[in-house]
């Protein structure tokens, strides 16, 4: 039953022992007595081989693994205590703190730049001299020498300018 | 989402310890290079840690999760249009290999990783659900019926797609190695 067309149609199915017992007999009584099939299905048979040396078995990553676990873990709906150390990760811990102190920082900043009686070197010495006067032994002249240093040193243009 | 329970941790975790392997390297002659293997197989066990109440009993849990592979290797393939990363060179040598096959001749290692590289250009011919058939058929040696059954297709149509597949195959090994021996002998002393 069997002429060159049928064969090459069955020479997979052969190769693969997928032929029913009369069939695969003859295929096998064709292939003896023709070169051109036989050559064929060496062919296939070369091209089958040189496709399992390709595939030679790998490693399973360790990365999937990991990734699949991770994965699994992430569709848990986390429990409290689980949420609660989340929070309380180093990770998360870092900016919560460095949040913190960044307002404390901006707070103790904005209070400082309320609108402040600013001291002058006068007023330091107008209060100084009110403490001092009313001492019994009151330095008047180190309080002179004081206000005069310190009322030159607040104008020192005044004197160039009037060179 | 339903929170899932120590069972279908315990389901995932067997199956990786058990088919993981065989399921990337699956992956990988689909594929034909790591990093999508990577993705692929961990994307199916992903699948089968939302899906794991529909594996029955008594089936073969390798056939269900290659079926996974392979229509998302499919869908994946047909989202990039045909085409996966291009290897590495690195990428054809496996990490595993035997004394035996480890040669110490360089070059019979350089003519192995040629015709590694020229077989991964000769697969890139064939459309996934032929490459899927080859790997199937021939690589995991898995019958007609079993083909049929994982890819969820007739064994007529198996029959076919492995036909014309290996006559594809066949043909593009022919160019490669014609092409190989005009390299050689432009390179050759
Ligand atoms: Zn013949």
């Amino acid at each position: 039953m069997t002429n060159c067309n049928d064969c090459r149609l069955l020479l997979v199915d052969y190769e693969r022992d997928e032929l029913d017992p009369a069939r695969d007999a003859a295929m096998h009584q064709h292939l003896q007595s023709c070169s051109a099939c036989r050559e064929q299905w060496e062919a296939d048979i070369a091209l089958v081989e040189s496709l399992r040396s390709w595939s030679t078995p790998r490693e399973f990553p360790t990365s999937i693994l990991a990734n699949v676990r991770q994965a699994m873990h992430a569709e848990r709906p986390p429990t409290f205590m689980e949420r609660l150390s989340a929070a309380l990760r180093p990770a998360y811990a870092a900016p919560v703190a460095a949040a913190l102190i960044a307002v404390v920082i901006y707070s103790g900043y904005h209070r400082m730049n309320q609108p402040q009686p600013t001291l002058t070197g006068i007023d330091f010495v107008r209060e100084h001299l009110a403490q001092t006067a009313s001492l019994p032994s009151s330095d008047r002249a180190w309080s002179t020498y004081v206000l005069t240093s310190a009322n030159t040193a607040n104008t020192p243009d005044a004197s160039q300018s009037n060179r | 989402m339903a929170p899932p329970t120590p069972e279908q941790v315990e389901f995932v975790e067997r199956a990786m310890e058990r088919y993981g392997r065989q399921t990337y390297n699956y992956a990988y002659r689909l594929t034909g290079n790591e990093p999508d293997a990577r993705d692929l197989t961990q994307e199916a066990f992903i699948r089968v840690f939302r899906a794991w109440e529909s594996f029955r009993e008594g089936t073969s849990f390798l056939s269900w999760i290659y079926r996974i592979v392979t229509n998302l290797y499919r869908d994946e393939l047909r989202r990039r249009k045909g085409i996966f990363t291009q290897p590495l060179p690195e990428d054809n040598q496996p990490q595993e290999r035997g004394p035996d096959v480890e040669s110490h001749d360089p070059i019979a290692t350089m003519h192995e990783r040629q015709l590694s590289a020229s077989m991964d250009r000769a697969l890139r011919t064939l459309s996934p659900d032929q490459r899927a058939v080859v790997v199937l058929a021939d690589v995991e040696e898995y019958s007609y019926q079993d083909i049929a059954d994982t890819i969820g297709c007739s064994i007529g149509t198996v029959r076919s797609r492995l036909h014309r597949a290996r006559a594809q195959l066949r043909k593009a090994v022919l160019r490669e190695q014609g092409q190989e021996g005009a390299s050689d002998a432009k390179t050759g002393p």
